[in-house]
């Protein structure tokens, strides 16, 4: 089945056959014939042909009732890796038909299950991975399942939405020397130390005033860290890789940490990756921009 | 996909499953043990109370399996002399009704609905009548029902039972034409006989023990005939040969039944000279869990497939390959001038003249006496049967017990019995007198339900006296008639009605004078014989004789024809079920009613919807048509769009169907502009 957001179900993406329940159904009926034939019992072969026949109308009644529809995914939300990324399943159906009976929809492979009543208001499903890597994640084919109307077959198709999940770099809170590090970061103005906003975290040194000290985080069995102040002013300047000493994840991981401090405090920032600049900017989009960057750093397979 | 697990409080699905438990149970009442029916019953109320929500704990696993062991072992221990199926039900209804208790997941669910299943398909072993066959065809709809239901569970009920009744309706045809016309196996094995249900006839009879002659109303068989039906008097149903007599109890003789297993081993059957004008029926047998038949002398197999499965006994008997569990259809001619001379002489003179050495020592001097009076065969006989009609013998169903030398008893004190009594001292005096004698018994008379089909009850159930008296010939002496001849010539039934010489309870006493029951009945049995004639007794015969009918003459290159026609017309009924194209389209009745009407105002005043949307539309007429019409229009407009966004809180869709009607008639009914 070729990949696609959108796909139509059809005698070409449908597979049937019975499930267990439906295994067992058969071999009942075959212990029945042997009774039936043993004891010459025609109440009883009648019956046993009728189970047959019974089965072989919920055939094609499951066939039916599952073709025709339509199954499409949204796109999905960029997430931090260690986050749970969602994919959101629309399901309709064909032309002048309801959907009956409950779905099942996980990833392809995936154990974890979970059923959607088609017969209710909500049509769509919203499907959790599990994002671990920064960068981007092709997502895996979904399964469907639906059993309608006895639960003897199941109707199952395995779509390929043609997905991926932009991976964020895991957020590393970390900001050791911060102001110092703005002073050297060429152009930028001094992070200036006031009362207004909470800007960031600095380790307490003894003398600092005590009405300063994060106790939260005392309490919390960590050491003593004093909360600096900023007051608003404009703040410019470039988040450069190169200035944290660390391996490239760990930097990343801080960089985004620090990416997404400074679009919640409407800093205007830039960034420098090696050869990649993003100029000074703000808002939601710069931020998005600026994640993305970080990202697809370094990836083999940018898509 | 049903969850995985189902929820315990309010899950209605496991209600009803227990609801069919315990009327599948109460159903089975006679072939369960009270106990189980009791669990059952217990099951059933503690899942209501789980449904209501009134308890809201499940009971635990371990006592559940303490349960179940308690309960094995009081099943191991109450069913002693119950048959392996009878154990099996019971053991079923008890793991369902654990299970019941336990139910929480889907696999438990399929698993009662394997069961469930199953414990229907003994209720047909059990019972094959037309009600009963209803009962359990209705309990079958409710069991899809909830099985339906399970998988749909937020339909509404008019669908989940719309959709059970064509899911039933669809698949009905298919088993019809799999039955009609699917070759029949024959038994894989042979199943060992059952102990016989039915009280009216036995192996053994012992005439002096307590009465307990079968006083059941129940069917015995029904025969058809397509010759002219004989006489009552003529309808003397051949069952078994009892040859064995040990001074009370006469049973089939032990060296017969051993000669009998021999010559079945070298498939070495009975073949009777034949004789005469022949009577040939059909007869439809009750299930009696023996293999024995019954049949009017001289009788043999009339069609290919009764011949494959009956064989033809040396004491010109019927029996059938195979127990009768179900009803079972056979085809007989017989033919009653044949003299029935043929068989092992030796063998029958040896064991019919075959008298316990001691006891009954009064009948043996009687006998001496009468011997020496007659030493001509005939005569002896006639004076025999004189004998019962000049003594003050009677007829009766409650005789006293007569427990030693019963023979003795009867014939000089009591002087009174049933046909049994009589058989058993006729056929020993004639032993005694040097005539080989031996007791038949089976059926005698029988009830004409239409003119050619007579049904045969338990109370019809006889015995006679077959002797040869002529040194070759089998000839058959009935001594009741001597004493109580209505019991032959008007049938049990009438002789109990309306004869003193019966007394004694009897089920037919009082209850069949009604007129209007006694035609209740005749119906009913007339219904049952033509299900048990058209669906029960359907075989190979009939299955052959349909088929030579359709197609004008059977060969191999007609068969295959057919069953790819058959195969054809099965896949044309699948497609009328499910191609789209054949089924009435799935626009909706509020569009179709919208449509109706716009195509009506389009048509009179020459405009034009193209794509506009109701609004739209209502706002480009508005000024091109009448007032009351543009009115009109805008109501219906309204509720079309209140229907189409607002489902929840819009008017009943014959609103919508009032406001087109009323907009089609007001178009009629103007003139041009």
């Amino acid at each position: 089945m070729p990949p696609d957001t959108a796909h139509q179900l059809h005698h070409g993406n449908i597979f049937i056959f019975p499930g267990t329940f439906g295994w067992f159904y058969l071999m009942m009926t075959a212990c029945l014939f042997l009774l039936a034939v043993n004891y010459q019992n025609n109440l009883l072969l009648f019956l046993c042909q009728f189970l047959l026949s019974l089965f072989l109308i919920t055939l094609f009644t499951a066939y039916k009732n599952i073709s025709g529809i339509r199954l499409s995914a949204r796109e999905l939300k960029p997430v931090f890796a260690g986050e749970n990324g969602f994919m959101t399943v629309d399901i309709t159906a064909a032309e002048g038909k309801s959907l009956r009976g409950l779905m099942e929809i996980r990833w392809y492979g995936d154990i974890d299950r979970s059923t959607l009543d088609l017969e209710q208001e909500k049509k769509s499903h919203h499907l959790a991975i599990q994002a671990d890597k920064r960068g981007i994640m092709r997502l895996p084919r979904v399964t469907v399942t639906s059993s309608f109307p006895l639960g003897l077959v199941k109707c199952w198709t395995h779509p390929d939405f043609n997905q991926t999940l932009l991976v964020y770099p895991q957020k590393k809170p970390e900001h050791a020397d911060l102001s110092q590090w703005y002073a050297r970061s060429g152009n930028g103005k001094q992070v200036q130390n006031g009362t207004d906003d909470f800007f960031a975290l600095q380790p307490w040194q003894s003398g600092e005033p005590l009405n300063r000290v994060a106790w939260k985080r005392v309490a919390k069995g960590g050491d003593r860290v004093n909360k600096i102040f900023t007051d608003q002013q404009p703040v410019s300047g470039y988040l450069d890789i190169r200035q944290l000493r660390t391996d490239t994840e760990t930097a990343l991981s801080v960089l985004s940490w620090q990416v997404t401090q400074l679009s919640a405090t409407g800093t205007q920032f830039g960034l420098k990756l090696d050869n990649l600049v993003i100029q000074p900017g703000c808002g939601q989009q710069h931020k998005q921009a600026c994640l993305k960057a970080l990202a697809l750093f370094r990836q083999d397979t940018p898509s | 996909m049903m969850p995985v697990s189902l929820p315990i409080a309010g899950n209605r699905e496991s209600m009803l499953t227990s609801i069919f438990f315990v009327v599948l149970a109460a159903s089975l009442f006679s072939d369960i043990h009270l106990w189980v029916l009791l669990l059952c019953l217990c099951a059933g109320i503690v899942r209501g109370f789980l449904f209501l929500g009134w308890y809201n704990h499940m009971p635990g696993k371990r006592m559940v399996n303490l349960l179940a062991l308690l309960a094995g072992t009081a099943l191991i221990t109450t069913s002693d002399g119950m048959d392996f199926l009878h154990i099996m039900v019971n053991l079923l209804l008890l793991a369902c009704a654990l299970k019941l208790m336990l139910l929480s997941k889907r696999r438990d669910f399929y698993q009662l609905f394997i069961c469930a299943i199953f414990l229907l398909a003994c209720g047909f072993i059990f019972y094959q009548s037309l009600a009963r066959t209803l009962f359990y065809g209705i309990m079958f709809l409710f069991l899809l029902y909830i099985l339906l239901s399970a998988h749909t569970p937020s339909s509404t009920r008019q669908f989940r039972q719309k959709k059970t009744f064509i899911l039933f309706f669809q698949a009905l045809p298919l088993a019809v034409i799999l039955f009609v016309f699917m070759p029949r196996l024959p038994p894989l094995w042979k199943m060992p006989e059952g102990k016989s249900t039915e009280t009216g006839l036995a192996e053994t009879i012992t005439p002096g023990d307590i009465a307990n002659l079968a006083q059941s109303e129940k069917l015995a068989f029904s025969a058809t005939f397509s010759t002219p039906v004989p006489v009552r008097e003529q309808l003397y149903w051949r069952a078994l040969t009892l040859e064995h007599f040990d001074g009370k109890s006469w049973s089939v003789s032990e060296t017969r039944q051993y000669a009998e297993t021999q010559l079945r081993y070298m498939n070495k059957p009975f073949q009777p000279a034949l004789s005469g004008e022949p009577v040939r029926y059909e007869v439809i047998a009750e299930p009696t869990k023996k293999s024995w038949l019954f049949a009017l002398d001289t009788a043999v197999p009339d069609s290919a497939a009764s011949q494959r499965e009956l064989w033809q006994g040396w004491q010109y008997q019927l029996t059938s390959r195979q127990p009768l569990f179900s009803r079972y259809a056979y085809y007989v001619a017989s033919y009653p001038d044949s003299p029935r001379s043929q068989g092992n002489a030796a063998l029958d003179n040896t064991l019919n003249l075959q008298v316990p050495e001691k006891g009954n020592d009064k009948t043996r001097e009687w006998v001496h006496g009468l011997r020496e009076m007659h030493p001509d065969n005939p005569a002896f006989v006639s004076a025999l049967m004189r004998y019962f009609n000049d003594k003050p013998f009677s007829y009766t169903l409650t005789p006293p017990p007569m427990l030693n030398d019963p023979v003795d008893s009867f014939l000089f004190d009591h002087q009174q019995g049933f046909c049994a009594h009589y058989a058993s001292a006729m056929t020993f005096a004639l032993r005694l007198a040097g005539i080989p004698a031996r007791i038949v018994t089976g059926y005698q008379g029988g009830t004409p339900i239409n003119d050619e089909t007579v049904n045969v009850y338990q109370y019809d159930a006889h015995a006679w006296v077959e002797a040869k008296t002529d040194g070759v010939n089998w000839q058959s002496y009935d001594p009741t008639t001597m004493v109580a001849p209505s019991r032959i010539f008007d049938g049990f039934e009438q002789a109990a009605r309306f004869s003193t010489e019966i007394q004694g309870d009897h089920p037919l006493n009082g209850i069949s004078q009604l007129a209007f029951f006694d035609a209740l009945r005749n119906m009913s049995a007339q219904m049952d014989f033509l299900w048990s004639r058209w669906f029960l007794g359907y075989n190979n015969d009939k299955q052959t004789d349909i088929l030579d009918r359709m197609l004008n003459g059977i060969t191999p290159l007609k068969l295959s024809l057919f069953a790819a026609g058959l195969l054809l017309f099965t896949g044309a009924l699948l497609v009328i079920y499910f191609v789209p194209g054949w089924q009435r389209s799935h626009i909706a009745r509020e569009k179709k009613y919208y449509l109706g009407a716009v195509e009506k105002l389009e048509q009179k005043f020459g405009l034009q919807r193209e794509n506009r949307s109701p609004g739209q539309f209502y706002e480009y007429c508005k000024h091109k048509v009448p007032e009351a019409i543009a009115n009109d229009l805008a109501s219906l407009t309204r509720l079309f769009e209140q229907y189409q966004y607002h489902p929840h809180q819009a008017p009943p869709v014959t609103a919508i169907r009032e406001a087109a009607k009323q907009l089609c008639r007001r178009v009629r009914n103007t003139a041009r502009h």
